[in-house]
């Protein structure tokens, strides 16, 4: 497997894992919390909200912008 | 020399003063993680190489945020502890709405508290998909390009510093471990990131063998269809942010 196949699976698997979490985020019940219940709780706060859509303008700067 | 005696005291005692309400205000800004998490990917983009506007906005905020919290551990006479203060960037925050009532169980109409609508209409759809189609055809790497992004963007965060925070939000208990899990997928991906990063000839120069996202992003982002389904991924992703 060459080092490009190598470096896009780890991407796969971590994104994989991210689905997973998701899931199991979703079942009733469970203690895990899905992803949006998890940016609910990190938005509670003024520095979280302004913190994420920070991120979220970084985003569209380094990947739309140039 | 009495003279000298009677003044140094004093200065010391004032230096002293200032040192200790240096020390307890960069405690304050450094006890909120969302800052040091700017700051930190602020360096990770310094280290990188990346073009100036990509950490100022980091920053810039970073040190907006702790501005902020530096303002409400000074309050006002009469205003309690904690309170956000009126001296905010955009000082508009409004008190929590109490948990129970019906104003906190459905979003408020229309525009709410924030600076865009929170509900989808027509009109909301066909101006975006517009933008998007003229976005996608600017010029990478170009002045409007960049403002393209930045109008949005810049009205997404101060939206953000002007809502009030959702009292369910705030309620709602999260699972240690759960958070702990997410972290570590996060963290994995940005080492992994990291490590092809620096498997690249230069920290300036994207390789084939060990790409980084932005490198296996760049072919899909090449084409005028690429990029403008791109801005489209990434107001709706705005939108539904700031919605929260």
């Amino acid at each position: 497997m060459s080092s490009r196949a190598v470096t896009i699976v780890g991407y796969v698997l971590i994104v994989g894992c991210g689905v997973v979490l998701e899931l199991a985020g979703r079942l009733p019940g469970s203690p895990m919390p899905s992803f949006g219940a998890l940016l609910g709780r990190v938005m509670s706060t003024r520095s979280g909200r302004v913190g994420v859509m920070t991120g979220w303008l970084w985003l569209g700067v380094h990947f739309l912008a140039r | 020399m009495a003279k000298r005696g009677a003044i140094w005291p004093e200065g010391r005692s004032r230096r002293g003063t200032r040192r200790a309400a240096a020390g307890r205000a960069l405690g304050t800004v450094l006890h909120d993680p969302v800052i040091g998490v700017l700051l930190l990917a602020e360096v990770a983009e310094i280290l990188a190489g990346d073009p100036l506007v990509d950490w100022l906005v980091l920053l810039l905020t970073a040190a907006a945020l702790g501005w902020d919290r530096m303002g409400r551990r000074r309050p006002a006479a009469g205003e309690a502890v904690g309170a956000p203060t009126a001296h905010g960037m955009l000082g508009r925050y409004r008190p929590p709405v109490p948990a129970g009532s019906e104003a906190a169980a459905q979003p408020g109409p229309g525009w709410g508290d924030r600076l865009v609508p929170v509900r989808l209409t027509p009109v909301l759809v066909i101006g975006g998909l517009g933008y998007t189609v003229a976005a996608g055809g600017l010029v990478p790497f170009s002045w409007p390009a960049m403002v393209a992004v930045a109008a949005p963007g810049l009205v997404g965060v101060m939206s953000a510093w002007r809502a009030s925070p959702r009292p369910s939000a705030q309620a709602a208990p999260i699972h240690v471990g759960g958070v702990a899990a997410w972290a570590a997928v996060f963290v994995v991906l940005a080492l992994w990131e990291l490590g092809a990063l620096l498997l690249q000839p230069s920290l300036t120069m994207g390789s084939p063998l060990h790409p980084t996202i932005s490198v296996l992003l760049d072919p899909a982002l090449g084409s005028h269809l690429g990029r403008s389904v791109g801005f489209a991924v990434w107001l709706a992703l705005g939108w539904f942010l700031v919605r929260r």
